[in-house]
């Protein structure tokens, strides 16, 4: 109990501080801030499978495209619909979902099209698993391109609405961090991170590896769905190019420079990861250089990977609730801390 | 010849040696006995330039060989020979012999020694032209000690040549320990075969956990009633 | 039967590209355990080196083929030097995260110091010749593709089976830590590999302008992932594999476009990595690769 005390606190304070934003900054600002829950969404999901499972995954575009897609289909106005979409089927012709089904819709759907892709690729490991996921992303991509009569080829979907508020991106940022750190934080965590370390251990003591595997890697699909949906909503189009494969690599920056395996570092990995870009891409403006900014984060990164590999966080947690006393620390990432010892 | 002093080694936070000593001396076999985590294979690893020590020092004839990588190690005249044999399964056993002359300019030197390798192992002579990883595991000690020897090294590191093998295969594995010596190549041999090991060599190091536990002359050790209970397995 | 041919030729010339591709990142991962992102990039720049050699009134354009063979070469050894170097025992994921931020890094740094638009690739008009064979029509340009993989191909195998550095090659793709343990100075190894992986991507970079007719900063990263796929097919670490691997694959993308029906073609990419997924799980140590067991 005394645990959820600074949680509420923190939780508070985030309201609080989002009702001032709300009311006191112009729509740029907003924007970024509203970008901000997004990516800690995309982040702390891809923790999941690239932190604490070890499978290291560059597909998180590919499901948030699916995601996407779907939400904005479901919620695009009918009139939009008419002009844009003629060769739906009728009931969909004429359905209108309200955004936040369509967004549980679009995480669901993600889910759903992780488990048959889980079942492939998640027999593979390490670098084959990587270039399967961004195999997936460009099958993605490609059906995303020709599928015209529900994606409209490159052309893309727009017309949308702007439904992503800073309450809605920060919302489901909070919901996100919720569920992958009951995730990360209880046996089924030990068993993600003891897999990460040594699968074949882990299988020899009874964890069911590739279901655990798989459990990470669809949750991180949900998530990535929802992102897609929110980052649809706010920019109120979606085309191919709003998932491809710089998104993967700005949420893997993110990740990175958080620390692997570090839910709070994901948060803290997101939250710079936004705002560094955008910086820099003023300066970008100044110099009157394009490529000004990708290149400077490209360039950190490899610093961040040479010099500090571990992120800001490693596999640390920040805790406030730390301060409030000693029990408050209990749910500690150290694999086997609850387990009680017992005389070998 | 090779001096150890104060040598502490870690991995991670984890101390493996916690400052071990030891010296071999030209022309002899130094053997160094243990239990599994004793710490013998790393101080091996640590002499042939694989490990960074935390402290202490290692000098070979009167040089440093702190913060030397293997390949420096190896043109000093020191060769090792690892645990697990790690020969080069998918190439020639030929070209597994050459490669361990891969330092030297020599090729005079270089077709003498690896005619004296296939005369010392003739198994390994009938059939050079095969893949190395067809051979059986004795043939495969024999191959990894070969090359070893193909880099002219004036002090051989052994780590567990006998590990695994059957008791005829081993009796061979240290003859030619022997014979190496005789010509004069100085030992440093690591052996989990405490009884065989002690019976072929001069001096003795025991380590536990780290540290040296004992050491002197090996027929003194083969005798000490302790290590005959810790390792030796009579009692 | 003629249409069949003439798609098997086609799809050879691009194979034959791929190929080029392959053989650097399967000897790199075949060292170093890294699928080197950054290896389509590398043939980007060999591309803008080529149209500049093309485009300069004073340089022969003969160099047209040697300069980005060269100067790639060289580049991979600077990038293998200040990027991965000082990762090595670093997990096999921070490599992989280092190589997507190399390739980040090469794009943005033509982006910034040329352009992000496309431009137009014109090869010298020799090479633009087409001419028939049995009812083939190919150009100069696929010839010397084919020529060049041929050649280069045999005298790649003559250097890794008999020369010293070759053999040195070989051993710490077995086993790095024995390598090194035995006095291979890994590094140069490493390096070396690294040369001519690279020297082969900025000649295929050459090749692939001439064959689109069209550069940008972005045109390296798909054709790398590809040969990557193609050297999964052949069997990483297998530098015929490599080779073999690349044809397959530039004989099945040109049959898939050839063969059906046009509004599959959007899929080629699709059907690409489908082969990738499929090759891993049927068998995924390709098709000359030898098991990671094996080589432990």
């Amino acid at each position: 109990m005394r645990r959820a005390i600074p949680v509420l606190a923190g939780l508070v304070l985030l309201v609080a501080l989002l009702a001032l934003a709300d009311m006191s900054l112009n729509s740029y600002y907003l924007r970024i801030l509203g970008l901000m829950g997004i990516y800690i969404v995309l982040t702390v999901s891809l923790n999941l499978p690239n932190g604490f499972t070890g499978d290291f995954s560059l597909g998180h575009a590919a499901f948030m495209a699916v995601g996407g897609y779907c939400a904005a289909v479901l919620t695009m106005p009918l009139v939009s619909k008419e002009l844009l979409l003629t060769e739906l089927p009728t009931w969909l012709q004429e359905t209108v979902v309200p955004f936040p089904i369509a967004t549980v819709a679009g995480g669901l759907l993600a889910a759903l099209v992780a488990l048959p892709v889980g079942l492939v690729v998640l027999r593979l490991r390490g670098h084959y698993l990587a270039v399967a996921t961004i195999g997936l992303l460009i099958v993605v991509q490609g059906i995303a391109t020709n599928w015209d009569s529900v994606t409209r080829g490159a052309r893309g979907l727009s017309g949308l609405q702007p439904h992503t508020t800073l309450w809605w991106s920060f919302g489901w940022a909070v919901v996100t961090i919720f569920v992958v750190w009951r995730m990360a934080y209880s046996p089924f965590g030990r068993a993600m991170v003891s897999i990460r370390d040594d699968p074949l251990a882990a299988a020899c003591r009874g964890v069911r590896v590739f279901r655990t595997r798989l459990v990470a890697f669809i949750v991180s699909a949900f998530f990535a769905g929802v992102g897609g949906s929110l980052l649809a909503h706010q920019i109120t189009a979606v085309t191919p190019s709003t998932y491809s494969f710089d998104v993967t690599f700005l949420v893997i920056i993110m990740l990175v420079v958080g620390g692997m395996g570090s839910v709070t570092g994901s948060v803290i990995g997101a939250v710079i990861m936004t705002v560094v870009p955008v910086l820099l891409r003023d300066l970008e403006r100044e110099l009157d250089m394009v490529g000004t900014a990708q290149l400077v984060i490209a360039g950190a990164l490899i610093a961040f990977m040479i010099f500090r590999r571990q992120g800001l966080m490693g596999t640390r947690e920040f805790r406030l609730a730390g301060r409030f006393g000693p029990k408050a620390s209990s749910p500690s990432p150290a694999p086997d801390q609850s387990q009680t010892p017992t005389s070998s | 010849m090779l001096e150890i002093k104060d040598l502490h080694v870690s991995y991670g936070k984890i101390a493996a040696l916690r400052g071990v000593s030891l010296s071999v001396a030209e022309g002899e076999i130094v053997t160094v006995v243990g239990g599994n985590g004793a710490g013998k294979t790393t101080t091996l690893r640590t002499i042939s330039g694989v490990l960074k020590p935390v402290s202490g020092s290692i000098t070979f004839e009167g040089e440093s060989l702190v913060g030397l990588v293997s390949e420096k190690v190896v043109r000093r005249g020191i060769s090792h020979s690892p645990e697990g044999r790690l020969i080069f399964g998918r190439l020639s056993i030929a070209e597994n012999l050459r490669l361990g002359a891969y330092n030297r300019k020599d090729s005079a030197g270089i077709a003498s020694d690896l005619d004296r390798m296939y005369e010392m192992f003739p198994v390994l002579a009938d059939r050079r032209s095969q893949r190395a990883g067809t051979l059986s595991g004795g043939e495969q000690q024999m191959l990894a000690i070969g090359r070893s020897l193909m880099s002219n090294p004036r002090l051989l590191l052994l780590d567990e040549p006998s590990l695994g093998l059957a008791p005829l295969i081993v009796e061979q594995i240290f003859k030619v320990i022997v014979d190496l010596r005789q010509q004069g190549v100085t030992i440093l041999l690591v052996e989990q075969n405490a009884n065989e090991a002690l019976r072929i060599s001069d001096r003795a190091y025991v380590l536990e956990t780290g540290e040296v536990a004992m050491q002197g002359p090996s027929d003194q050790m083969l005798k000490d009633p302790k290590l005959r209970t810790a390792y030796l397995g009579v009692d | 039967m003629d249409y069949v041919l003439q798609q098997l030729a086609n799809g050879l010339a691009l194979g034959s590209i791929y190929a080029l591709l392959a053989i650097g990142l399967t000897m790199v991962y075949g060292i170093l355990r890294l699928i080197n992102f950054a290896h389509g990039d590398l043939m980007m720049l060999g591309a803008y080196l080529a149209a500049v050699v093309i485009g300069s009134a004073y340089i022969p354009i003969v160099l047209a083929v040697l300069v980005p063979t060269v100067v790639i070469g060289i580049a991979g050894l600077l990038v293998e030097r200040t990027a991965y170097k000082p990762l090595r025992g670093a997990p096999e994921v921070a490599m992989l995260i280092t190589s997507l931020g190399v390739s980040r890094l090469l794009q943005n740094s033509t982006v910034m110091g040329l352009s992000p638009q496309p431009r137009s690739f014109k090869l010298p008009g020799d090479l633009t010749t087409s001419f028939e064979i049995a009812g083939i029509r190919l150009t100069m340009l696929d010839l010397l593709t084919l020529g060049l993989v041929v050649v280069l191909m045999v005298g790649l195998s003559v250097f890794i089976n008999k020369s010293r550095t070759g053999m040195a090659m070989r051993a710490s793709s077995e086993n790095l830590q024995a390598a090194r343990l035995i006095g291979i100075n890994v590094n140069h190894v490493i390096g070396a590999a690294f040369v001519l992986g690279s020297a082969l991507a900025g000649l295929a970079g050459f090749l692939w302008a001439g064959r689109y007719g069209i550069i940008d900063p972005f045109m390296g990263f798909e054709p790398g992932l590809k040969a990557f796929v193609a050297a999964v097919i052949g069997g990483i670490g297998s530098i015929r594999g490599a080779v073999v691997g690349g044809m397959i694959l530039g004989v099945a993308e040109i049959g898939f476009v050839g063969f059906l029906p046009p509004e599959f073609s959007g899929f080629r990419d699709a059907f690409v990595f489908g082969l990738l997924l499929l090759v891993l799980l049927v068998r995924p140590n390709g098709l000359f690769g030898t098991s990671e067991v094996e080589r432990a």
